[in-house]
């Protein structure tokens, strides 16, 4: 950022400039900062002169001609200017003491950047340091816990894996609730793009360290721009641009490891714990399990004497994760660039799970006139996704098998090799799948945008921006017979898929400031976006394993399916900012879409904002304050839109049917010419502040979000020949508070010492869902409740006297007393809790010593439930089966009268339904704090690489997700935004070293 | 600047000028229905396609047959005594408990078969006859069209008003509820209860203009089974019904007599029908058959074990099962005893006019709706009211008996009643011949706790409309039937 701002410095000065003067001394020094560090990009200037400068190169070297008497201006953004008397001097070191004041940087805000101080919607920011720090493998991932009020949640270990982000809440029940990603000012794909692998995020194609910021906006004011899509808020990411002056070249490596562990004490049973259990559960059935005539039930002691395996041991292997990336950048006063390329191998924790993936982007810029300026932004990923069956209790799946199959059940044959065995597991075997069969996606991203910014004269900016889209995706499965001992073998699935987005975003922008006080910025724009994907699926229930391709001689057994979907929007808009003398500012924004998604009589919807503030710093009365740097009120309200469903719901449709040896049309969904956009209508008030020397800064935020004309399905009378309608109905409410605090306790030339942490409070409340007192069976929308909630049997306990499962009744409205029953069928239900948490938030710390430094950050939620109702139910099943592995803490069960707080006796074949899914026993607290990086770093000394010409060498090692406290009996307390999963590949921890080098 | 304005000006025009275009995706795999009904073809295939989901399990694949059959003395839950047979289904039905809550499931599937007949009819009368008319299309076959979708939306609230009003009589039908007519499907609307009088008027109408415009030679191109088609002598043949049902005795006469000099459809034969032979062709030809619902396991709808074929099978369910109260009405020689056989032990008694046609392990059966034994008792009961014409009661009735190696019955409305119980069983008549005849519902052998008889002008008559459709439908004329609370 800062170097961004020097270049601008400097471009201001070329155009003042005409030519230099002569009869001069050569000078040159080196610019360094408090901390010692070089100063790249500081303009050195001639006093009095718009026409001698130099530049500091990455070094902070500088050389410039001056006359012997002259004195040197040196500048730079975030620095104090300093001035120097030449004095005949030849040599001329400074160090620059950084200026608190012009730290507050300008930040990207739609269509454009501003001041930090003149910003009156919600914002928060990341700076691309601060992103490329954290070695995550995906720019989403490195965002959890940074921004208050920003929820990232991770449904999977997996590389490669998609995130679920909510920004303030959940504002939607059929709608997206997904944010709305706009990458150097064009909206993108984001979101699972995986055809055959578990999960694909369409951001792996971003390279976190071409990143130089991100901003995210929450509030009405801040996203209003983007309209329609802008209610889940907006992420804006800004790519590296590049830099006027000597090329420079940044080389990355690293190299990690990473592994399973659970930090809650969950665990499996071991085989003697298993087989103890099992012949508990069969004794008490009344069945003899040391009789070999008990079939399935017979269970003795001896299968402990014969090869025992650890399934999950079998399946899983200690992952790896490489990535290497050069850079590069340069430019000069026409022609500008930056390039990335960068080369990444994951091998995840399960055999089979790998994910590679080559990068490259080239960011380019060239002025072709005085007022003409052209560039280019392309970035092209090519990802090879190898992947084993997961995400479900399919058997094949190494996590689910892993957990379930028994000790002693033979993986391998007796040459030793991985098969699958129609006795064991249904017949699969997850080893044999990841050695043998095939499951991969192999997906080209392009996503390229060329720009052109014509100035036609001063203040006024015209520019446009073209973007294109692409996503290719190549896959294939087939099942081997090695790894299949049933139907499944020689099953051979294979699907092509294309995903384009094509954007165009035009805008007018006007900028200039009047009579020194009044500053004025408006701007008028166009943009329009066609979106489609086709996929074509190609499926064969058996193909010769000689030949695993779809016969082509004999077509009768392959199936051929299609998909098509389309989507269009085209919207105008206008934006206004006013600020008087930088102490008021005032923001309009108007914007009107039409979508293609909503009814022929509504595709238009207008969204608006209005905001403003108070910059009290700025008045004459703070103005010099020394322990008051800043203070500022913010207000906003506005209105955005939700189009997030998937196309054609507006339509009257027709289907196919089949009767009578004629396939026929029959209407399949009802036309509603109305339908449109869900709203969002969000106030939002806020204070910045910055004291003691801007030591502490921070800011909090409170807001009220409501969404009105949700999109439900309306119940209608049955007389239309439909018993429901896809329409806007129903509203909701999330309401608010976010704090942000950064504090340097220790800030001198040798060390800091600074700690920093978000915290934000959310809740939401359905307000109405069309006249509908709830939507939903187990996991229910219910008015006056949030987004999710959970409606199960109440559960009370283990009976003391029997060990037998017992269940609320009924519970006395007056005297609180518990109606007990031992019948799951007389059990009462209830509304148990919900996965939203009511507080997330992260804190940091950071010391840094001469060229050391060491990094710690925290990640929490707390105050929801998760429900892990689909392994518990079979694998903490009381007996009801004895044919899996179960929880180690299953062994806790229900032993001698008098015992309680266990688990109910365990009985084989029971029928009790102590296990059933929607009980409220398997509804833990998912509270956590987690340890999500550990960093220790350290700068090389540069007048040690100077020597070799190294401006910067950095080593780093970080410890990720290396503990996680919590309470949830389950390998992770994260299960997505549900709270429910099944099968997922768990959280891994892993640590992380690498070397970065600069020259 | 001015110049700059007014580019930008013109290309904002030109923009929001092709905006509507640009904002139209339609979606390929599946099509809208402005498109759909704006060719011919799509206005064939969208009629075809409407006859599909008589088929549903909530009609004509099982429960519009076993709803009836089961609540009178022609069905038995066999399952109360033996244990194979007891899936717990049916068991409202046996008993005649109906709420609101748990009712008919006639009601949506019945008015969806409704929409998709208006939507063809609405089609053709909006954009006009003549748009649909081309080289390759005559007027004709558009008309054929509207013959068949006429008959499908009259058919279809003859079913309902059969299920949801009490029986029709002259003396109330001005007064009486029928149920809601929709010629015109819309999602807005929340239309009231027609009078009885006026809903027969509108079935009425509907048949009567469908037999006016049909070709008299028409029958669905592609049809596997051209008896599962509307025809002109369907509608005759349905009118008759119609007008039997309201006691429009001449017209009644003389739309069965029609369809029976129709010359088209020949009595079965005792050899016919012996164990169901006849009940149980993929395709009939020749024979007895007006009218059926086509049913095969590849149909969109009504496959799967809860057809009427698993339900009263020995061989799946068998919840469904006979009564000796129907077996015992044969004389020794009637071939329609055959019909109705015992499991492989001996136990319960089933019947074999749904058994599946041989065709694959999960099988399925077509559902008969109008044959021509049942135009003969038309005729018949039509003659011994009074309509006149070259026809007998006598006659009519002995030519049943003699096809069946059975007595004549007396040329009596009893006798009448006693052949339409005997030759009718299992199609979904008794209940409905009972309640429009003003017949108590009696029987003897019955299973479990249920009631032995529905009295004449018991609530239980009229099934009651889904509680569901008055929390959407506030009309003031939109009521629920008496008997089951609000």
């Amino acid at each position: 950022m800062r170097k961004i701002k020097s270049f601008f410095a400097v471009v201001a000065l070329l155009l003042a400039g005409t030519a230099a003067f002569a009869q001069n001394v050569q000078v040159n020094g080196i610019i360094k900062d408090a901390n010692g560090e070089a100063v790249a990009g500081a303009a050195i200037q001639l006093k009095g002169s718009t026409t001698t400068y130099a530049m500091t190169d990455a070094l902070g070297g500088y050389k410039i001609s001056v006359p012997s008497n002259g004195t040197l201006v040196v500048s730079c953004l975030g620095y104090k200017t300093a001035e120097i008397a030449v004095g005949g001097r030849q040599v001329i070191n400074v160090t620059l003491e950084t200026d608190s004041t012009v730290l507050e940087e300008t930040i990207v805000v739609a269509y454009g950047t501003v001041k930090r101080e003149a910003v009156t919607g919600s914002v928060s920011s990341v700076k691309g340091e601060t992103i490329a720090a954290t070695p995550v493998t995906s720019v989403d991932k490195a965002l959890a816990g940074k921004l208050a009020g920003v929820s990232i949640s991770a449904t999977s270990g997996q590389p490669g894996a998609i995130t679920q982000i909510r920004i303030r809440g959940n504002g939607s029940i059929n709608a997206s609730n997904a944010p709305l990603w706009v990458i150097d000012g064009i909206p993108v794909l984001t979101g699972d793009v995986s055809f055959i692998s578990n999960q694909n995020s369409a951001l792996t194609g971003l390279n976190p360290n071409d990143i130089e910021n991100i901003t995210v906006l929450k509030d009405a004011a801040a996203a209003a721009a983007y309209g329609s899509r802008a209610a889940n808020g907006v992420i804006l990411v800004t790519t590296k641009s590049g830099k006027e002056g000597k090329s420079q070249f940044n080389v990355r490596a690293k190299f990690g490891v990473n592994w399973l562990q659970p930090d809650s004490g969950f665990r499996m049973m071991t085989a003697s714990e298993f087989l103890n259990w099992s012949r508990d559960a069969i004794s008490n059935a009344g069945i003899d399990p040391d009789n070999p005539a008990s079939g399935s039930y017979y269970r003795p002691l001896s299968l402990l004497n014969g090869k025992l395996y650890n399934p999950l041991h079998e399946f899983t292997r200690l992952g790896t994760t490489q990535e290497y990336e050069v850079s590069a950048n340069g430019g000069n006063n026409k022609a500008k660039y930056f390039s990335s390329f960068s080369y990444q191998k994951d091998q995840g924790v399960f055999y089979g799970v790998e994910f590679q993936k080559l990068q490259g982007r080239i960011n380019a810029s060239y002025k072709l006139l005085s007022n003409l300026e052209t560039g280019v932004r392309f970035n092209l990923a090519y990802t090879e996704q190898s992947d084993v069956p997961m995400q479900s209790l399919y058997s094949a799946s190494p996590i689910w098998a892993g957990q379930t199959i028994l000790p002693w059940m033979p993986l391998q044959d007796e040459e030793g090799n991985y098969v699958g065995n129609s006795a064991v597991n249904s017949g699969e075997n997850p080893r044999a799948t990841a050695e043998n069969d095939e499951k991969w996606d192999h997906t080209f991203h392009l996503n390229g945008t060329v720009n052109l910014k014509w100035t036609p004269f001063k203040n006024l900016d015209i520019e446009t921006r073209n973007s294109m889209e692409s996503f290719f995706v190549n896959s294939r499965t087939w099942y081997t017979p090695t790894a299949h001992d049933n139907v499944y073998a020689n099953q051979l699935d294979t699907y092509d898929r294309q995903i384009h987005q094509l954007t165009t975003s035009n805008t007018i922008t006007y900028t200039n400031t009047f009579g020194g006080y009044h500053n004025l910025r408006a701007l008028v724009g166009q943009e329009a976006m066609r979106y489609n994907s086709s996929s074509t699926e190609a499926y064969s229930p058996e193909v010769d394993p000689n030949m695993p391709y779809h016969n082509t001689a004999d077509q009768t057994t392959t199936e051929i399916s299609q998909a098509f979907s389309a989507e269009t929007m085209l919207s105008f808009f206008a934006i206004a900012d006013y600020n008087y003398d930088n102490r008021y500012f005032f923001q309009a924004n108007f914007r009107r879409d039409g979508s293609s998604l909503f009814g022929a009589d509504n595709k238009w919807g207008n969204f608006w904002s209005v905001s403003a503030s108070w910059n009290i710093s700025n008045e004459d009365f703070l103005r010099n304050s020394r322990n008051i740097n800043l203070l500022k009120l913010r207000a906003s309200y506005g209105v955005n839109g939700n189009n997030g469903i998937s196309p054609y719901q507006a339509y009257g449709l027709y289907g196919t049917t089949i009767y009578n040896g004629i396939t026929g049309y029959l209407p399949s969904q009802l036309e509603n010419r109305v339908l449109s956009w869900e709203r969002n209508l969000t106030a939002n008030f806020g204070l910045d502040f910055g004291f003691f020397n801007n030591r502490l800064n921070g800011s909090i935020d409170v807001y009220n979000r409501r969404t009105n004309d949700l999109l439900l399905t309306k119940q209608i009378p049955q007389t239309s020949g439909f018993s429901t309608i896809f329409s806007n109905v129903g509203s909701m409410v999330n309401g608010g508070v976010e704090l942000q605090l950064e504090y340097n306790i220790i800030q001198n030339s040798n060390m800091l010492w600074s700690v920093g942490g978000n915290v934000a409070y959310n809740k939401t409340q359905i307000i109405d869902l069309g006249g509908d007192e709830y939507i939903g069976t187990d996991v229910r929308q219910v008015v006056g409740m949030g987004r999710y909630t959970y409606y199960l049997y109440d559960y009370y306990g283990v009976n003391p006297y029997n060990g037998e499962a017992l269940w609320v009744a009924s519970i006395d409205e007056k005297t609180g007393e518990k109606t007990l029953t031992n019948d799951y069928n007389k059990a009462r239900r209830y509304y148990a809790g919900s996965p939203e948490p009511k507080f997330i938030g992260g804190f940091n710390t950071t010391f840094q010593w001469k060229g050391f430094s060491l990094a710690a950050f925290f990640e929490f939620k707390a105050g929801h439930q998760v429900l892990i109702w689909n392994e518990n139910h079979y694998l903490q099943n009381d007996g009801q089966s004895v044919a899996r592995n179960q929880f180690a803490s299953a062994l806790n069960y229900w032993k001698q009268p008098g015992d309680t707080g266990c688990n109910p006796r365990p009985v084989a074949g029971n029928t009790s339904n102590s296990n059933d899914w929607t009980i409220d026993r398997w509804l833990e607290n998912a509270s956590y704090l987690r340890v999500k990086d550990i960093t220790l770093s350290y700068n090389l000394p540069q007048t040690l690489t100077r020597k070799v010409g190294i401006a910067n060498c950095r080593f780093y090692v970080s410890g990720l997700n290396l503990y996680c406290f919590n309470d949830v009996n389950f390998w992770d307390p994260e299960q997505g935004v549900t709270g429910i999963t099944a099968g997922q590949y768990p959280m891994t921890k892993s640590v992380v070293g690498g070397v970065e080098i600069t020259f | 600047m001015k110049k700059y304005i007014i580019i930008a000006i013109a290309a904002l025009a030109a923009l929001t000028a092709c905006d509507k275009e640009f904002l139209t995706e339609a979606p390929k795999l599946s099509q809208s229905d402005v498109l759909t009904l704006s060719t011919f073809q799509g206005l064939d295939m969208s009629t075809a396609g409407a006859y599909s989901p008589m088929g549903s399990t909530n009609w004509y694949g099982a429960h519009f047959i076993l709803d009836n059959e089961m609540a009178t003395g022609n069905g038995k839950r066999w399952g109360i005594i033996f244990d194979d047979y007891e899936s717990g289904r049916y068991t409202d039905q046996y008993a005649v408990n109906y709420t609101p809550n748990s009712t008919s499931p006639l009601w949506g599937q019945a008015y969806y078969v409704i929409s998709a007949a208006n939507n063809v009819l609405n089609a053709i009368e909006d954009n006009g006859i003549d748009s649909y008319i081309s080289t390759s299309v005559s007027k004709q076959d558009i008309e054929n069209l509207r013959a068949e979708c006429l008959f499908l939306r009259a058919f279809s609230h003859f079913d309902l008003v059969r299920t949801y009003s009490m029986p029709y009589s002259s003396a109330t039908a001005a007064t009486a509820w029928g149920v809601p007519y929709i010629k015109v499907s819309d999602s807005e609307a929340q239309p009231p209860r027609e009078t009885m009088e006026n809903t027969y008027k509108y079935i009425i109408d509907d048949l009567l203009e469908a037999e006016s415009v049909i070709d008299p030679d028409y029958v669905r191109a592609g049809a596997k089974d051209s008896r599962s088609t509307v025809t002109l002598e369907v509608i005759q043949a349905m009118l008759a019904r119609v007008y039997l049902y309201s006691q429009q005795w001449q017209k009644a006469g003389d739309y069965a007599d029609k369809v029976i000099t129709s010359g088209k459809y020949t009595m079965w034969t005792p050899a016919d029908l012996k164990n169901a032979a006849c009940y149980r062709v993929d395709v009939p030809t020749g024979g007895e058959v007006i009218f059926e619902i086509y049913n095969n396991t590849s149909q969109s709808y009504g496959t799967g074990n809860e057809n009427v074929w698993g339900m009263t099978s020995y061989e799946a369910y068998g919840d469904c099962g006979v009564s000796t109260d129907l077996t015992n009405l044969f004389e020794e020689n009637d071939v329609r005893a055959t019909l109705y056989s015992p499991d492989p032990d001996g136990n319960a008694l089933f019947t074999l006019k749904y058994f599946g046609k041989g065709l694959g392990a999960l099988d399925a059966n077509n559902v008969i709706i109008l044959r021509l034994s049942e135009m003969y008792l038309i005729r018949a009961e039509a003659a011994i009211n009074g309509a006149k014409g070259d026809y007998s009661a006598t006659s009519d009735l002995k030519t049943i008996a003699d096809n069946r190696g059975a007595t004549a019955q007396p040329a009596t409305q009893t006798g009448v009643n006693d052949e339409r119980a005997k030759e009718l069983a299992w199609e979904a008549h008794l209940w409905f011949d009972l309640a429009r005849t003003g017949r108590p519902m009696t029987r003897t052998d019955i299973a479990g706790n249920v009631p032995t008889t529905i009295p004449v002008g018991d609530y239980r008559w009229a099934k009651p409309i889904p509680n569901r459709e008055f929390t959407v439908n506030h009309n003031d004329n939109f009521v629920q039937n008496d008997g089951y609370g609000e």
